[in-house]
């Protein structure tokens, strides 16, 4: 792989992951505003956005983080393979 | 219960911790020979000691003892702090850890010189190092001697002038490499503090049920929901000395079921720009990102950077449990403030060894202080180089020997510490929670902005540089002044001076361009190169 297209695949895979991040996490005040008792209605007996903001968004970010990781590092590997 | 006169468990444990954490730190000084080893650990530090130690850095008293009592007084908007505080590591981890690193230089102000070839912009960068920095040490200074207070009964004073002498002693002799030691091991102590307590707390009483119980004020919960019976909490207890919630409180709290609902404290407006301010000022705080450049590679601080999502993560995972579980035991009658408003931080204290035995207690102590001197030392460092390498080395005495360096080096960290332990005496009734959410959005909206876009946009130029860190930094002035002022309430920037950063680095960077000549331009081009190119890494 050249240089530039590691750069240009790295740069879009960023994109995409930030886009993920962030519309998950500030979706959520929205959520809450409109619909709040929904929000709060209880899943494994916990409120749900007790769940999901305090379990759910840190199981997400994890992911997110070792696919990222994992393939830019394949990536640049790649790079200086060639 | 008491937080009156000397606690012997705490005290001990606290004294265990600073003894460690000295001894450990002066026996590193002998590894640290050259400037690189005092800076950046020698560029030797591998990830699991780097992600423990990142982790240690960034956890402050306030996220240890603070995002717990957040959540004890303040419900669910608490929670929005254990998960905003760590998701900006996702936007350092996809835009900044890794280029940062290949780009092989010491400092942020060090990035801002190298990136656009421009002394300014380095002066621009020590001065935001400092006002940031700045800003975070004092929380941390006037939290240094309220929790050695709280926690082992010290007077105040003291407990800022010996554990402010001891950080400076170790930092001052260990550098990065003494400082990298020690806040590994202060990370392990502050986890083991928040985890082992619950393995006795959850098996008696599951999460559910705790927040049945947390809320139950409203009358709505009755006994019968809880299936299998929990003992009933014990009614009003308060902390000696110390006003329980009057009805002006009330007022400010949330009770009952809106403890479990969202906007308990702030607004939609108000949680949207915390958020801004937490996720993107992580991403900018000068003594964290410094922590990127003492590892070997690139790769290495991509995967420093996962563990530290997976160290901190489990961390704040237990906060809201704590704070459930405080307001629980304690009821919300007796969410307990301090003079300047803000949920005590004795909070885990109470509950710990009210529930969990003085073991608890002590080992809560423990972590504590241990996150106390991580980020002290953190903090030192980055205030010491910017003074000592970006200021000394590289703009007043360009010709110093390495020596003469490393003299400067220590001498910067003394005066810093002494300056520091000052500042803790003087501003005792200083809003800890809020300087530290100042911080925040200080860094979200210049070195943020600054680092994202000079990483990732080659035509970014010098004056867009400026502009956008200017512009940033200032609105955020403009906010805090017109709200100590008291011509507005609005108190977080983020949400107004982090785009505008943004755009400001746009359109002048688009305005400035075209008028480089190709020198100018290849001059851009081959700092961008180094920040991406996989053989940087070779070089650096």
């Amino acid at each position: 792989m050249k240089y530039e297209q590691m750069q240009d695949k790295q740069l879009k895979l960023s994109i995409l992951l930030a886009a993920i991040f962030l519309v998950s996490m500030f979706i959520v005040p929205f959520l809450n505003n409109s619909m709040t008792d929904a929000m709060i209605a209880p899943v494994l007996g916990i409120p749900f956005v007790w769940l999901f903001v305090g379990i759910v968004l840190h199981l997400e970010f994890w992911i997110m983080a070792i696919v990222y990781t994992t393939l830019s590092n394949r990536w640049e590997g790649e790079v200086t393979d060639e | 219960m008491s937080n009156g006169g000397i606690q012997v468990l705490p005290l001990i444990a606290a004294i265990f911790v600073l003894l460690l954490t000295m001894v450990i730190g002066l026996l590193s000084a002998r590894r640290t020979k050259t400037l690189s080893d005092y800076w950046v650990a020698g560029r030797s530090v591998g990830v699991f000691t780097n992600a423990s130690a990142i982790s240690s850095n960034y956890l402050s008293a306030a996220s240890f003892l603070g995002v717990a009592a957040f959540v004890w007084a303040n419900g669910f908007d608490g929670v929005w702090y254990a998960t905003g505080f760590a998701a900006g590591y996702i936007l350092l981890l996809l835009f900044i850890a890794s280029p940062l690193r290949r780009f092989g230089q010491y400092t942020i102000p060090d990035f801002c010189q190298g990136r656009f070839h421009s002394q300014r912009l380095r002066h621009i960068g020590i001065l935001w190092t400092v006002v940031i920095s700045a800003l975070y040490i004092i929380a941390q200074m006037v939290g240094v001697g309220t929790l050695m207070e709280a926690v082992t009964g010290i007077p105040w004073v003291w407990g800022v002038i010996v554990l402010g002498g001891v950080i400076t002693l170790y930092v001052a002799f260990g550098g990065m490499t003494g400082v990298t030691v020690t806040q590994m091991l202060q990370f392990w102590i502050m986890l083991t503090a928040v985890i082992a307590p619950l393995f006795i707390l959850l098996p008696k009483h599951n999460y559910s049920e705790l927040l049945l119980h947390a809320y139950r004020d409203t009358g709505e919960v009755v006994a019968a929901e809880v299936s299998g019976g929990i003992e009933e909490p014990p009614g009003l207890l308060t902390v000696e000395g110390t006003a329980a919630f009057t009805e002006a409180e009330q007022e400010r709290f949330p009770t009952g079921r809106d403890w479990v609902r969202p906007f308990g404290k702030w607004n939609l407006f108000g949680s949207v720009s915390l958020l801004i301010a937490l996720v993107c000022g992580t991403a900018g705080l000068p003594h964290i990102l410094a922590r990127f450049y003492t590892n070997p590679n690139a790769a290495k601080a991509r995967w420093s950077t996962v563990w530290v999502l997976v160290f901190i993560g489990l961390f704040y995972i237990t906060t809201p449990i704590w704070g459930t579980y405080a307001r629980m035991v304690l009821g919300p009658e007796a969410v307990l403030v301090n003079e300047a408003g803000q949920p005590n931080p004795n909070t885990m204290m109470l509950v710990t060894s009210f529930d969990a035995g003085e073991w608890a207690k002590a080992l809560v102590a423990a972590g504590a202080i241990a996150a106390l001197l991580s980020t002290v030392s953190g903090l030192l460092i980055a205030l010491s180089s910017a003074f000592a390498h970006d200021f000394y080395g590289e703009i007043l005495y360009r010709e110093a020997s390495d020596k003469q360096k490393m003299i400067a080096a220590k001498v910067a960290v003394i005066i810093f510490g002494g300056v520091a332990i000052g500042i803790g005496l003087t501003f005792r009734d200083a809003n800890i929670a809020w300087m530290v959410g100042l911080a925040f959005a200080v860094a979200a909206s210049t070195f943020f902005p600054l680092l994202t876009c000079g990483i990732w946009w080659r035509r970014m130029t010098e004056k867009g540089a400026i502009a956008g860190i200017m512009t940033g930094g200032l609105i955020s002035a403009v906010v805090v002044i017109g709200k100590l002022a008291n011509a507005w309430e609005f108190e977080q920037p983020a949400v107004i001076s982090v785009p505008a950063a943004f755009l400001a680095i746009y359109i002048v960077s688009k305005l400035t361009y075209s008028k480089h000549n190709d020198e100018q331009c290849d001059a851009l081009d081959i700092a961008f190169h180094a920040l991406h190119h996989p053989d940087s890494d070779k070089a650096g």
